[in-house]
């Protein structure tokens, strides 16, 4: 609660906390001004379409009685990795950097606000798009079960509980990223290059060679669509599934919950510590 | 207690020495020129004082409370413009100075008044509902200086103030300016432009390769050796015999004659003085038409300091 100094009359600071919540809000505004909701929402509009569309042109919903509605849920999870690096990279890739390349720091930091405010801020925000986003994702998954199949499975709640916490971990990874990089631009493309090509990568290398890609974070979202294989725990694959196609001899090497959640939390709390660290002592250079 | 005290102020980036040293302290109610060629170490202070540069050394007040140790609370009461600022293109002027009137714990109900008054005190009530991301780099001056007004704050930290303003801007600026000092603001203010500091400032610090070079009154430094320059027109043009009378004459330290009918005298002397060069320019049989100050004497006096300093 603002009040004056009855001594000086001056204005007397807010604490820090209702400075974070001022940023919060701030932020969010401008990410709705931005209208990158806008374009996720039309983005998981479209997707929801197609996985609903498709099916019953090509003999309809999976009708099994028990697998039908996790086998449903699992299509539109198909493509949840993506749409998650996507909210990364929008919310977390330019949140940091933007205040010293677009010289919007000139104009902030002079303010009697902490670093560590404003980052609490930004993050929440963007953690608020975020989770906003993907909530809506999995209420059209919700929805579309009930609907097709008259039912919901507890499993979805899991599986978009973990969600959440792959996507901090990723927004995690955005912001240190944002903090260290120079421009705008560099920033939202090495997270994106970063998620999308160097991490699958290092798992299909990993996986040839037949090692488990345990501490890359991407190899842990296959929890996500795990948990949607049938009833937790019984149909949760298991951590390692050989193959013999041919001559040829492959390991498939599944994600467990555990170590997902225990990976995951690591990445966020190393990333959003490096992200903080860099951000504080970050000089407004040129 | 004096608004802004610096101390032994230093900062180095990779080997290079910005700043070294630097002392400095402002008092209450005035309005200080910080002055120096590009490099000198002006804007490094000035980012120091509002918390965007780390000090290798030293330490700087802002009323009372170290930036260096407790920038938030040192920040409270100080407004600052550095460089142009960007502002978030998203938002409207009003949205921007009530987000920063909310960091600054100004209550809503003030706040909202309060930001119309800034936002008409630098003309941009037309545009006060358009966002920011549309407007020239003169008008997001106007907003910079409306944030750093916002709060009344008890020191203005300007760091070239009028850069990017047409004239009519800048003479905008400058009659805002001249206003706050009448309200009492303490204003530090660096600049290019030493007529602009000639004209606001009642003190000048002139810092070069991070040194404070000199700290004075404008009144003082006018009246020091070499910086009084007197412009005399004539009418007929000037013969060298006349050149060497007019070199001659007491307190003159110096001539030039940039055409023929014009003559620049290096004047170290007071007003009485001034008189008896006049009557003594005349004797010689010169028919002066018009004797004035120059408006170039801290020129001549910041040209001379630096080039000691180099």
């Amino acid at each position: 609660m603002a009040v004056t100094n009855a001594e000086t009359g001056k204005y007397v600071l807010p604490s820090d906390f209702d400075q974070i919540i001022t940023v919060t809000r701030v932020e969010f505004l401008r990410n709705l001004r931005r209208k990158r909701l806008l374009i996720f929402a039309i983005i998981i509009a479209l997707v929801s379409a197609l996985v609903l569309a498709v099916p019953p042109f090509f003999g309809g919903y999976p009708s099994d009685p028990i697998l039908g509605p996790y086998s449903f849920a699992q299509n539109f999870t198909s493509t949840i990795n993506f749409l998650i690096i996507l909210l990364a990279v929008f919310y977390g890739g330019d949140a940091l950097v933007s205040e010293f390349s677009n010289k919007t720091g000139y104009a902030i930091f002079p303010n009697p606000i902490r670093r560590s405010s404003l980052f609490m801020g930004k993050l929440f925000s963007s953690l608020l798009a975020c989770v906003l986003v993907l909530g809506a994702y999995y209420i059209i998954i919700a929805a579309s079960m009930i609907a097709v199949y008259g039912t919901l499975v507890i499993e979805l709640l899991y599986s978009f509980l973990f969600a959440v916490l792959y996507m901090s971990a990723c927004l995690g990874v955005a912001f240190a990223i944002s903090a260290l990089m120079k421009s705008t631009v560099s920033a939202l493309v090495l997270t994106f290059v970063l998620f999308l090509f160097v991490l699958s990568m290092l798992s299909g290398i990993l996986m040839f060679a037949k090692v488990r890609a345990e501490p890359l974070l991407t190899f842990q979202a296959g929890v996500i669509s795990s948990f949607l294989n049938g009833p937790y725990p019984g149909f949760f694959p298991p951590p390692e599934q050989s193959y013999n196609v041919t001559r040829f001899d492959f390991v498939v090497y599944n994600p467990t919950v555990m170590n997902g959640i225990i990976v995951c939390t690591v990445w966020l709390v190393v990333s959003l510590l490096l992200a903080y660290v860099v951000f504080r002592r970050r000089e407004m250079l040129g | 207690m004096e608004p802004l005290v610096i101390e032994s102020l230093s900062k180095d980036y990779d080997g290079f020495r910005a700043l070294d040293s630097l002392s400095l302290k402002v008092e209450a109610k005035s309005c200080t020129g910080f002055l120096g060629p590009n490099g000198a170490g002006k804007t490094t202070t000035i980012k120091i004082l509002t918390s965007m540069l780390r000090a290798t050394g030293g330490r700087a007040f802002l009323n009372g409370v170290d930036v260096t140790t407790d920038p938030k609370e040192a920040l409270a009461r100080v407004g600052a413009v550095v460089e142009t600022p960007e502002f978030y293109p998203e938002l409207t002027p009003i949205e921007t100075l009530d987000y920063f009137a909310r960091l600054r714990g100004i209550p809503s109900d003030r706040a909202k008044s309060r930001v119309m008054q800034v936002i008409d005190q630098v003309k941009m009530g037309e545009w006060k509902d358009q966002r920011i991301g549309k407007f020239s780099k003169g008008m997001k001056q106007r907003i910079a200086i409306a944030q750093a007004l916002l709060h009344e704050p008890d020191l203005l930290v300007l760091d070239e103030p009028t850069a990017g303003l047409d004239p009519r801007g800048m003479a905008e600026v400058r009659d805002i300016i001249k206003a706050l000092r009448l309200q009492g603001y303490t204003v530090f203010m660096s600049s290019h432009l030493l007529f602009e500091v000639q004209q606001l400032c009642d003190k000048v610090a002139v810092v070069d390769k991070g040194k404070l070079l000199i700290y004075d009154t404008v009144q003082n430094l006018s009246t020091k050796r070499h910086v009084l320059k007197l412009e005399v027109d004539l009418v007929g043009k000037i013969d060298t015999e006349t050149y060497t009378k007019v070199c001659a004459l007491d307190k003159v330290n110096g001539v030039q004659c940039p055409t023929a009918t014009k003559m620049l005298i290096d004047f170290d002397g007071d007003t009485a003085d001034r008189r008896t060069l006049l009557e003594s320019l005349q004797r010689l049989g010169l028919q002066v038409y018009s004797f004035a100050d120059a408006g170039v004497a801290l020129e001549e006096f910041y040209m001379d300091l630096i080039k000691e300093s180099r």
